[in-house]
């Protein structure tokens, strides 16, 4: 398929984040069109087996502070020995300082998490990490060199149950450290790091990404079908795959966006034959299952 | 392209789709919050738009080629009320009622839980200790 971000198909979609205001068929007769700017799907990728860190932003660090004008954020300060090149965070205080690692992530009470960042101590002697939902967990990082990039983590169950929080990372007075690569995923251990540069753009090292379209709610692509009735059949991007019998009047469009997420649609006259769903099926569990 | 958010209380619904009228892209954008799912009494619309879209919220409005019902769109445009996501410690923004709520910047499951808008997490059982 061909997709472009408006309905009348003159700028392509290309990027992850791009909405997507028209599908140009691969095969058939049929294209989808939104002309309503708010319910257009969004071009999104995600690693094979899906996104397992749930930070908003993997490199972001937000500029909250509890010790205003004593914490500083620069940006892009320092090199990683991953080429791109890391924000280093100042504590100039006389007490415990806080900065926040990261905008909210949903938890869910009982289950088991895991947190892992890189972290180069620049000055001063630890860095700990305050996480409100694992019982106040202070995970500290006191056997830290000056100058040296280093992994850090800690997993836990969560038992104090907020459905939404910020990490905390704190600094020693005087303190200054290069923060990179956080995760943090709902998982009993740290698995490899999977990017995160926004919630529509996943990456992990050597693992295929699988664009698909993300419906953030109310979207919708239609389609007019010439009167009569159709099977559409369809994959998530983790492989899960579904089937629903449509009928068109030859006016009203029929919606072909037909989950949150969706990696590929196919509509065909009548009804799927069992060869046809086992074919389908093999190439999509190949294409997309992990 | 940067995200937004609209949440409409559903009596304005009318006035705010033509508000998106005037300052979308096409006349289809008056359907923008008739397409939109209800949340808690909101029509709850969001997607990326160019900057633009944003700023010409909140200047004098301009009747579009395709036309308008330029009062009501000014009508609509009086209750537009930016929310600021909070800052990291700050507590959550107050949320005026009766208005039309924009949040800028936010994914919208991010933008949906600010607004006092998002789905609740569903109930689970805890493990045992192993």
């Amino acid at each position: 398929m061909r997709l472009f971000q408006d309905a009348a198909g003159t700028l392509p979609a290309f990027l992850a984040g791009h909405p997507v205001g028209k599908v140009v068929r691969a095969a058939g007769t049929v294209d989808a069109a939104q002309g309503t700017a708010l319910s257009r799907p969004t071009l999104a990728r995600w690693p094979k087996g899906g996104r397992r860190n749930l930070v908003p932003g993997s490199e972001f660090l937000s500029s909250g502070s509890a010790h205003a004008g004593e914490t500083t954020r620069v940006s892009d300060a320092e090199p990683t020995p991953w080429g791109t090149r890391a924000p280093i965070i100042s504590y100039a205080g006389t007490s415990p300082g806080r900065y926040t690692i990261y905008g909210t992530v949903d938890v869910i009470e009982g289950e088991r998490y895991s947190f892992s960042m890189w972290i180069k101590l620049i000055s001063g002697t630890s860095v700990s990490v305050y996480d409100p939902a694992i019982a106040g967990t202070v995970s500290v990082f006191s056997q830290l060199v000056q100058g040296e990039w280093v992994k850090v983590k800690y997993e836990g169950r969560v038992s104090n149950f907020t459905a939404s929080r910020n990490l905390q990372l704190r600094l020693s007075d005087g303190g200054s450290v290069a923060v990179a690569r956080v995760q943090y995923e709902k998982a009993a251990s740290v698995t490899p790091y999977q990017e995160v540069a926004s919630p529509v753009n996943v990456t992990e090292e050597g693992v295929p990404d699988i664009w698909h379209l993300w419906n953030d709610g109310g979207d919708s692509l239609p389609a007019v079908l010439p009167a009569g009735s159709y099977e559409i059949a369809w994959v998530t991007p983790l492989g899960a795959f579904s089937y629903a019998a449509v009928t068109s009047d030859g006016t009203a469009g029929t919606d072909l966006l037909r989950a949150e997420r969706m990696a590929d649609v196919i509509i065909r006259a009548g009804t799927f034959t069992a060869t046809e769903k086992t074919a389908l099926e093999a190439y999509w569990r190949q294409r997309y299952a992990a | 392209m940067i995200p937004v958010t609209i949440a409409v209380p559903v009596a304005l619904i009318s006035a705010a789709n033509h508000l998106a009228r005037v300052i979308g892209y096409s006349e289809a954008d008056g359907e923008t919050f008739s397409l939109a799912p209800v949340v808690g009494g909101y029509a709850v619309a969001s997607g990326l738009v160019a900057p633009a879209f944003v700023s010409d919220a909140f200047q004098p409005l301009i009747e579009p080629e395709w036309g308008a019902d330029m009062v009501a769109a000014a009508e609509a445009q009086a209750e537009v009320v930016l929310i600021e996501p909070p800052v990291a410690d700050d507590p959550p923004p107050e949320i005026p009622e009766g208005k039309i709520l924009a949040v800028v910047g936010l994914d919208p499951p991010a933008a949906r839980a600010l607004l006092g808008l998002g789905e609740p997490l569903a109930p689970v059982e805890l493990e045992p200790e192993a």
